[in-house]
């Protein structure tokens, strides 16, 4: 079961630096999207594998059911020559 | 070619137990030898400069080691781990100053801790908790990093310092059962 409470709190300390997290939840786990606003710090966001770690409790489930999708997936995805 | 994957986690496979241990606080500051490690956030160079200055003029400690780490989102590698460990008998470590390096910096006291050198974590109060849910991961919820009013990297030179005079005390009680 998912701690809305901790979850707003991450929400809050990411949009700290510029970023926003969205959960969708799925069949056997949980889609996790996080954009960014124009500018923000690249480096401030933590590693996917970090988040994951972090999100675990949070959303009470294991890393391996969290799917995260970083704004720089979504660029890759969008110009994928680039 | 690398020569080996870095875990952002900071975790590894062959380490120590993932359980919360915590140094064994030195008895006095005085002659102490004090570990610097910035991670590369604005001002924090500078922040940690300031507070060692002020160990070694207020409590009589010796700044022996300042090393940068080589990235701000990563907690520290095994050999400067190692290496400041060496030189060290307490280490303050900073600044978490976003998410990444707030997380990475907690990471860091906590395999200081592990590495018997007691570790005072400078973070902003806007990453409380990112760093939180680091020491989490870590197995140490309860993990003691030292709160401080964000941001710090806009402080210009006359702010750091009496930033720095605000946290030297603080920092001094983290690492030291004599300074509490």
């Amino acid at each position: 079961m998912r701690d809305e409470a901790r979850l707003e709190q991450m929400r809050s300390t990411l949009a700290a630096d510029g970023y926003h997290l969205s959960v969708t939840e799925h069949d056997s786990g949980y889609d996790v999207r996080i954009t960014a606003d124009p500018g923000a710090c690249a480096d401030c966001l933590v590693p996917k594998k970090v988040l994951a770690s972090m999100l675990e409790p949070i959303l009470g489930v294991g890393a391996d059911a969290i799917r995260l999708t970083y704004p720089s997936d979504v660029e890759a995805a969008e110009n994928p020559t680039a | 070619m690398f020569d080996r994957i870095l875990d952002p986690t900071g975790l590894t496979s062959t380490g120590p137990a993932n359980v919360a241990t915590a140094a064994r606080r030195v008895p006095t500051l005085k002659g102490a030898r004090v570990g610097l490690l910035n991670n590369t956030k604005q001002n924090a160079k500078e922040l940690l400069a300031e507070i060692g200055k002020l160990l070694e003029s207020r409590y009589g400690a010796t700044v022996t080691i300042q090393r940068t780490k080589p990235h701000v989102a990563f907690p520290v590698d095994e050999p400067q781990l190692k290496e400041v460990a060496a030189a060290s008998d307490v280490v303050v470590v900073g600044v978490g100053d976003c998410g990444s390096c707030s997380a990475s910096a907690t990471a860091d006291g906590i395999l200081f801790e592990r590495e018997g050198i007691p570790a005072a974590v400078i973070v902003t109060e806007a990453f409380e908790v990112t760093a939180r849910a680091m020491a989490e991961v870590h197995g140490d919820k309860d993990f003691e990093f030292l709160l401080t009013p964000h941001p710090v990297a806009v402080l210009n030179q006359e702010q750091i310092a009496q930033r720095a005079a605000d946290l030297v005390d603080v920092v001094a009680q983290r690492v030291c059962e004599a300074a509490k």
